[in-house]
């Protein structure tokens, strides 16, 4: 019901949310007849049962508006002439049979096609999905193709536009056969008046054309504007803010926006039916010259003798059908001008490389092994056939895309095979920078990275990742059940998504639940859902670490939000979880440098300090003072 | 009640807020009444005239007349319909704006509890809906949809009137079949929206998903644990769900079509067999034969847009039932009796055997607990995680209410204020840093609902020690915070937040204050940075502090240390250092990592 009302009022010209055309110079396929046969294309390979079916459809919408046409013609001149009654019979069952089967097979047909434009337009979104999430991953973090996207997105929402290239071009087909017909039976009598139609029609394509191009000059204004109001409203309700909303009386300002962005998009709004208002009249206006045309030369040719009554009640529907179809042929046309416009900015956005192409090199099989191991069979894989994983840092340089400086300089460091190294450094200082390499989600200016002496950029891209175990300080937890957090889908045995929780110290919490490990997290979901506090989360995220059981582990700020007994736990466990196992931890609590083998100091990019917890501490350089500053309170 | 709301009673709801906000609508109402009843007829009756007079006497000046007077009346309708429809169309977003303000006001306003529900967020989006926040839903589609229906019901009376000339039998079985249909569309629509009801959980699962695969923020894991195909999966699966649930829709409004098409293939049949009867027993003329053929045909167009009207009012309804219900939803909290004034400050708050559960648990977060914040004291609250810290926070602040018990604030049960006063005592800052995509001025300033007061806000960000950062950025305070409205916003570090969101609690300059561990993400030098500060940010203030970082518990008076719900503890840092109960427990197990005999101790943490 949704995406119909949606396409009605697009049709109709009174979509309310609508689209930014701009020109792209990324775009890659210019022009509308390759844009459109590129989603033709697409939408055959997304699912094939649409097109077949939207032609079926087309080729029977075309024949739908004959036996109207045509029959009460017949029953016209029958009348008028012998009046034979088992004739008129015949045309009053074919007339009514004919329609009634044409519209049985109608109703049939846009059933099913409703279904599979359906499935077409939840398989766009998944294909759109699955680009985005196999992206390279530094476009996420690039603000300007936040920005394509949202564009990109918009575009394909207001056009409706996977399914709009095809429908439009299955219509064009449509009222082509339509439009031939017609002008077939009307030809033959008054080429004249076909002449004049066409003529007709063509100025009233001059108007639409106008029309469009008032909608879309609209459609840039208001975007900005709804765009702004989607934030607004998201405000009023997002229940994260809730608590600052009361505390702060927001309501008062939030509404005084939103009815500034009301006023503003109304002011717009109306500007635009106020322009739109005269070339629609003479639009309609155009319409009635054609209606007016028929009856005109159908009236002729009665007075002159070459037509019938029959003969001119046919002409008179047929010629009307031309002017329809025609008008309408010459709509859509412009309309998938306009879609091929539009669509260039998504086709820029789906040409953004993918990742994981890059490397070849399979991991050494003792590493590759690493989560195949204990598929079906419990418990982890004994100590000394964990592979050994060393890391090195030569002389990396990385700056983001379109940053000004480098987040970080000449990093060179090594990272021995079941070390315990402690990252240490002033917010900014490119710790993060420095894990998001490592995870090679970013690839270095200068300098490499190597794996045991190989570039880890020789590596096949999800072969590298599987040997590394990773808790963000900024970790998503997803809106499913404790297990699947764990596990993402992987048959997973319950005692290993037990025992993940146990060393994370909140399996007692969760089993507590009523569900157990298959409670839903988040209230979203439903009522089952539990919303854990945030310490709790940060346990689930390491748990989802210590259930990969993989060789090199990486915890981002694990215990931010940790009270300190679940602190000190999490540090006494580390050691036990991470025994024989390379890894990396990052705190503002300098307490968890103590059981790191190394510290490494960052500042402002550099490397400045690097070596044991006590020999920093005696250097009496950055990381004394950061360690005094936190020491100093327990004394 | 919302319920009991059918079209009428919801009509006269839209149309009390049209007379209050924008009575010109009915005005353009009555225009456009007017020429779309009578355009069909134009299209109907000059026909018929020229056939009458080619099958006569064919006058050319008799032709002409006719064919121009018709071309200029369809014409003219056709301008006058579009001028109008020019003129209207912005008019229903004027009545739904202060329908949705109001609404906006009412998730704003209503007690936090509520917006913490599962199915908070579904009424609202359903509620938004029925406001009209899309210009052809709820409200504003109602009011689309009464520019268009009486000129479709008048035009249907004129095709009645048109066969009533006919024969009372056709007519009869047209209205049985205009009858049949209607109610066919409209137990459609009851379904459609019965089923959109049931669907509602699985379309948000669906936003969910979708928002987890579209938005970057999940880049890193779908990344890291390989997850497109999972989350792609679930995806589809949810779609999947959802299409198969509306399958029985759409048969039903296939069901519709063959009704309606067994019902023409009659009329087509009978009327046409019965016109033709009538012409060939010399009863009728030709003209008359095809203005009935094409009223007949029209009639039914003209049926199916009155119908079709209709039912569209009907689902219009229900979505507008849908917003009042949402607007009649009762506020967990109530103030009781006449609000009483808060007094002066300082202020003491003192909690009184206070409970407290979730509505819908059985399981007390807070069960009798006693606890004093002295008058312009300063309280640190510690303890474990769940030991019940968070809720103490929101009972103090009544974005809670006590399930038993009484929170008095300097004598006075805290409940007998009213609500939006006792939130003005408060400067809070909570765990979670949530800037707005505005200006930097506005995030500390403007959202107190007064004019901004540039100097105040400088101080405020000076105080929190943001103000280098932001005077030296090129728009200064105007500068945008995040990227959601303003391209060229300013992306602040997590200490950074947390300081706007300080300075936002100082601009306040509530007499109270409450921090709710602000330091869990800075860094050591900012954590002690903002230490330094936290006696100048609480100077005769109450203040409340939750922090896991007990170093900074001893710049607290007293200290609070709860453990399941219960208070275990009060007392000053060195007098429960000193009792060596829990709390020094608590201590040590941070502290050992700091302190230099247990360097030598490195083994303990492997």
């Amino acid at each position: 019901m949704e995406k119909r009302r949606a396409s009605e009022d697009r049709t109709s010209g009174r979509r309310r949310f609508g689209g930014a055309i701009s020109e792209n110079p990324a775009s890659v396929r210019k022009g509308t007849l390759p844009v459109i046969w590129h989603f033709i294309k697409l939408s055959h390979r997304i699912y094939p049962g649409y097109l077949p079916l939207a032609i079926a459809s087309a080729a029977l919408g075309a024949i739908a508006p004959f036996p109207s046409i045509v029959l009460p013609g017949c029953i016209l001149d029958e009348l008028t002439g012998p009046g034979r009654r088992e004739r008129l019979l015949l045309y009053i069952a074919v007339l009514s049979l004919g329609n009634a089967i044409v519209g049985l097979a109608g109703s049939v047909l846009k059933k099913r096609l409703r279904t599979a434009g359906e499935r077409l337009a939840d398989g766009f979104e998944l294909h759109v999905g699955q680009h985005i999430m196999r992206m390279d991953f530094g476009k996420l973090e690039d603000a300007g193709i936040l920005d394509m996207k949202e564009k990109a997105l918009f575009n394909i929402k207001i056009h409706d536009a996977l399914l709009g290239g095809p429908r439009t071009m299955v219509d064009i087909l449509r009222l082509a056969i339509t439009l031939a017909f017609a002008v077939g039976m009307i030809a033959a009598l008054s080429p004249v008046l076909v002449a004049v139609l066409l003529g007709l029609v063509a100025g009233n394509a001059w108007v639409y054309r106008r029309i469009q191009a008032t909608k879309d000059r609209f459609y840039q204004d208001i975007a900005v504007y709804n765009r702004q109001f989607g934030y607004f409203r998201e405000l009023t309700q997002d229940f994260r803010n809730a608590k600052d909303v009361r505390i702060y009386r927001m309501s008062g300002y939030i509404r005084r926006k939103i009815r500034r962005y009301h006023d503003s998009a109304n002011q717009v709004f109306h500007e635009m039916f106020l322009r739109q208002r005269r070339n629609d009249g003479v639009s309609a206006a155009f319409i009635q010259a054609q209606t007016f045309a028929a009856y005109a030369f159908a009236v002729w040719g009665v007075c002159r003798g070459t037509l019938m009554i029959g003969g001119f009640a046919v002409q008179v529907l047929a010629a009307n059908q031309v002017s329809a179809a025609a008008t309408q042929l010459l709509a859509k046309l412009v309309d998938l001008q306009m879609l091929g416009k539009a669509l260039e900015d998504y086709l820029a956005f789906e040409a953004l490389p993918e990742e994981g192409t890059a490397g070849e090199r399979a991991m050494p099989s003792a590493l590759s092994s690493v989560r195949l191991a204990d598929e079906g069979q419990e418990g982890k894989r004994a100590r000394e056939d964990m592979g050994s994983v060393e890391i090195e840092f030569r002389n990396v340089w990385f700056r983001y895309p379109n940053a000004r400086d480098y987040a970080l300089k000449d990093i060179s460091l090594l990272i021995k095979s079941g070390e315990k190294l402690s990252l240490v450094g002033r917010n900014g200082a490119g710790k993060t920078t420095f894990i998001k390499l490592l995870c090679r989600l970013y690839r270095p200016q200068r300098g490499c990275i190597l794996l045991n002496g190989i570039d880890i950029a020789a590596y096949q891209e999800t072969e590298y990742r599987k040997i590394m175990a990773v808790a963000f300080q900024d970790f998503k937890i997803f809106s499913c059940s404790v297990r699947e957090n764990l596990s993402f889908g992987e048959a997973a045995g319950d005692d290993r998504v037990r025992a993940a929780l146990e060393q994370a110290g909140i399996l007692e919490r969760i089993e507590g639940l009523p569900l157990g490990i298959d409670t839903p997290l988040y209230r979203e979901f439903g009522k089952e859902g539990v919303e854990l506090s945030g310490g709790e989360m940060q346990k689930i995220a390491i748990a989802r670490v210590m259930y990969r059981d993989a060789p090199l582990v990486v915890l981002d700020e694990p215990t931010a939000s940790l009270d300190p007994y679940a602190e000190q736990e999490v540090f006494r466990r580390f050691g036990q979880a991470t025994e024989g196992r390379t890894a990396i931890y990052i705190s503002h609590r300098l307490s968890s440098c103590r059981f790191c083998d190394a510290v490494a100091v960052f500042d402002q990019g550099r490397l400045a300090e690097y070596g044991s917890h006590e020999r920093l501490v005696r250097d009496g350089k950055l990381y004394a003072k950061m360690w005094e500053a936190q020491a100093h309170f327990y004394r | 009640m919302a319920k009991a709301c059918g079209l009428l009673q919801n009509s006269g709801y839209v149309l009390q807020n049209v007379w209050k906000y924008n009575r010109r609508i009915l005005l353009l109402v009555s225009a456009n009444t007017v020429v779309t009843a009578l355009s069909p007829f134009i299209g109907i009756l000059f026909p018929r005239y020229i056939l009458a007079e080619l099958l006569a006497a064919r006058r050319p000046e008799r032709l002409c007349l006719l064919l121009g007077a018709f071309f200029l009346a369809a014409s003219a309708a056709a301008y006058a319909a579009q001028y109008l429809k020019g003129v209207f169309m912005a008019q229903p977003a004027k009545v739904a704006a202060p329908c949705l303000d109001a609404l906006y006001h009412k998730c704003m306003d209503i007690s936090f509890r509520c917006t913490e529900d599962a199915g908070f967020l579904d009424s609202v989006r359903m509620a938004e809906q029925g406001g009209g926040r899309n210009n052809f839903r709820g409200i504003s589609g109602m009011l689309h949809k009464w520019f268009q229906a009486p000129g479709a019901v008048a035009a249907l009376c004129g095709y009645i009137a048109i066969l009533s000339g006919l024969d009372l039998s056709i007519l009869a079985y047209l209205l049985c079949a205009v009858a049949a249909n209607h109610a066919l569309s409209l137990a459609r629509k009851r379904h459609e929206h019965r089923k959109c009801r049931e669907l509602a959980g699985e379309e948000r699962r669906c936003d969910y998903l979708y928002h987890a695969m579209y938005d970057f923020s999940y880049g890193k894991e779908i990344r890291l644990y390989g997850l497109s195909d999972w989350l792609g999966g679930r995806f589809m699966a949810c779609r999947d769900k959802i299409r198969d649930g509306k399958e029985s829709v759409k048969r039903f409004e296939m069901w519709g079509d063959w009704a309606d098409i067994f019902l023409s293939l009659i009329r087509e049949g009978v009327v046409f067999a019965f016109l033709v009867a009538q012409v060939m027993g010399g009863r009728m003329t030709i003209a008359d034969f095809t203005m009935y053929a094409a009223a007949v045909a029209g009639f039914r167009q003209a049926f199916e847009r009155a119908a079709g009207h209709l039912a569209d009012l009907q689902g219009l309804s229900m979505e507008i039932g849908d917003y009042r219900a949402f607007m009649a939803r009762p506020d967990e909290m109530v103030q009781a009796g006449e609000p009483v004034p808060i007094p002066p400050g300082p202020y003491e708050f003192r909690f009184r055997n206070v409970s407290w559960k979730y509505p819908d648990s059985t399981r007390y977060v807070f069960r009798n607990l006693n606890l004093t914040i002295p008058r312009g004291g300063k309280l640190a609250l510690v303890g474990q995680n769940g030991a019940g810290k968070s809720t103490f926070i929101k009972l103090l602040l009544r974005l809670y209410d006590v399930t038993e018990g009484e929170i008095l604030c300097n004598g006075i049960d805290i409940r007998r204020f009213d609500r939006d006063a006792y939130y003005g005592l408060f400067s809070a800052v909570f765990q979670e840093v949530l800037p707005l995509g505005f200006s930097v001025a506005d995030n500390v300033g403007a959202i107190h609902g007064q004019r901004i007061d540039r100097r105040r806000v400088e101080h405020s960000l000076r105080k929190a020690g943001l103000w280098d950062k932001v005077s030296g950025l090129r728009r200064g305070a105007d500068t945008c915070v995040l990227k959601a409205l303003d391209g060229e916003g300013m992306e602040f570090s997590g200490g950074e937040k947390q300081k706007l969101m300080i300075a936002r609690a100082l601009y306040k300059d509530g007499p109270v204050m409450v921090l709710d561990e602000p330091t869990a993400a800075l860094d050591s030098l900012a954590e002690q940075d903002i230490y330094a500060r936290f006696h100048s940010l609480t100077e005769g203030r109450t203040a409340v502090y939750v922090s896991h970082r007990l170093a900074s518990t001893r710049f607290c008076d007293c200290l609070a240390m709860l453990e399941e719900g219960r208070l275990v503890e009060y007392g000053s840092h060195e007098e429960l250092m000193a009792q060596g109960g829990r709390y020094a427990e608590l201590f040590a197990a941070q502290a050992q990592y700091y302190r230099e005999e247990a360097a030598h101790g490195k083994e303990e943490g492997i």
